[in-house]
């Protein structure tokens, strides 16, 4: 288990303060047995934003996804994620939300392939946003455990 | 003064009772150091029995545990290359870093197998680079271990050090017993040629002088790839190959499309003492292990 908290403070672009709060936990399970084939992972966050002088003001979000590694190599994973003025009911009819949801494949320790569909709901377009994307992507670089 | 007294026999008595506290990368190495700390110590192992010891998540409870101990006794060979610098690190122990009194590396006390040559990359799979760790498994690398285990245990603890010399010379005693043994029991098998899927078993294999034909990974740390699989059907069938050897921590899925196909026997085998029931010990580690073979030279 991992909860991190983490708190900012600097000048904005209207010569006023801004201030960050984040809080997190994350929550990590692997089996002893046949330790490379399955995990779980749960991390939820919440951010609080206070930009005076700003149109809206305070802002805060949450986002929460859920991994789950079911063979060695493929993964599964689903997020929300909704943002909203502090001024309106937390959360309520009026937040921003996105959800998502993806399939990864991982080949090799340097490449993945994964399939994810995004559901946008921004309170400033008159309709939802559907997004499929296909991502591959490889990466270079050592080994993380050895030197080559 | 006589409440002092009574406070002051406490702390004596209890200075006398107070053991070491040893910390080892793996239960294997627990086990063997049990038998030559016998009551005198605690000996705790980071990784479970059936945990595969080459991928542990460094968790802050492992770094708890060694703040206090006294000696960590690794397997060494990049064994933990993965985790054990970060644990290391957490635990704020300088006693026990590596190059200090309170570290061992019991992989400085064998001759490794399969030590690469030239240049090494990842295309070669999960190569370690000073050879192959798994030397645990062969007993006859296991003297010199435990006698360079007394000899730490008794430069830190030089009040018990006879104890330490008497529980290291029976733990020898019995262990060239048990090869004799297990050597006896392993020629009746007549198994000369298996296929594991791992290079975890290589010392064990080496000890009984059986052959390795192919191991399930194409590579070290690579899952099994269609071609590959293909190729083991094809190698099944020409050669006199006993049985499959499947690492308790690995799955047995391609060992099974592999008996499908050809009727190979597999066995899922311990690879560290705990990781089977019976594997309660050293000793019953390896002879889990030659009974295994015994149970190929079945089929």
């Amino acid at each position: 288990m991992e909860l991190d908290y983490t708190y900012g403070k600097g000048k904005n672009q209207w010569n006023t303060d801004t201030e960050i709060y984040n809080t997190s936990l994350t929550i990590k399970w692997r089996p002893v047995e046949k330790t490379i084939y399955q995990s779980l992972s749960w991390t939820t966050e919440h951010s609080y934003t206070d930009t005076r002088d700003s149109t809206n003001g305070a802002l805060r979000g949450l986002s929460s996804w859920i991994q789950w590694q079911f063979d060695r190599r493929w993964w599964l994973q689903t997020r929300l994620e909704a943002a909203d003025p502090v001024k309106l009911e937390p959360f309520g009819a009026n937040a921003n939300i996105k959800r998502s949801f993806l399939i990864a494949f991982t080949p090799t320790e340097y490449s993945a392939l994964r399939f994810q569909y995004d559901s946008i709901n921004l309170k400033s377009l008159p309709k939802d946003e559907q997004r499929f994307m296909l991502q591959f992507s490889v990466s270079m670089g050592p080994h993380p455990a050895h030197a080559y | 003064m006589h409440t002092k007294l009574i406070f002051l026999s406490a702390f004596v008595c209890c200075l006398a009772h107070a053991e070491l506290k040893i910390v080892t990368s793996t239960t294997t190495l627990a086990s063997v150091t049990k038998s030559i700390a016998g009551n005198l110590a605690k000996v705790t192992s980071i990784t479970k029995g059936p945990q595969d010891p080459h991928y542990v998540e460094a968790k802050p409870s492992y770094m708890l545990l060694l703040r206090d101990a006294d000696l960590y006794i690794a397997n060494g060979l990049d064994l933990e290359v993965g985790w054990l610098s970060n644990v290391l690190r957490g635990a704020k122990n300088p006693n026990i870093l590596e190059g200090s009194t309170g570290f061992l590396n019991a992989g400085e006390y064998t001759e490794a197998l399969e030590v690469p040559v030239g240049k090494i990359n990842r295309a070669e799979g999960d190569v370690h680079p000073l050879g192959n760790p798994h030397f645990l498994l062969d007993p006859k690398r296991i003297e010199k271990l435990a006698i360079a285990i007394q000899e730490k245990l008794s430069a830190l603890d030089a009040k018990n050090k006879s104890i330490y010399k008497s529980n290291s010379e029976s733990f020898i005693k019995t262990l060239k017993q048990k090869v004799t043994e297990w050597k006896i029991r392993i020629k009746k098998t007549g198994v000369k040629t298996v296929i594991t899927y791992h290079k975890t078993l290589n010392y064990f294999l080496d000890f009984s002088e059986v052959k390795l034909a192919s191991s399930i990974e194409p590579k070290p740390g690579i899952p099994p790839t269609p071609k590959h699989v293909l190729g083991l059907l094809e190698t099944i069938r020409s050669h006199d190959i006993k049985c499959i050897l499947v690492e308790s921590f690995f799955e047995t899925d391609s060992a099974a499309k592999l008996k499908k196909d050809t009727g190979i026997a597999f066995f899922s085998v311990p690879t560290e003492v705990e990781s089977t029931p019976e594997a309660k010990d050293y000793f019953s580690l390896i002879d889990s292990l030659v009974t295994s073979l015994e149970k190929c030279s079945k089929n």
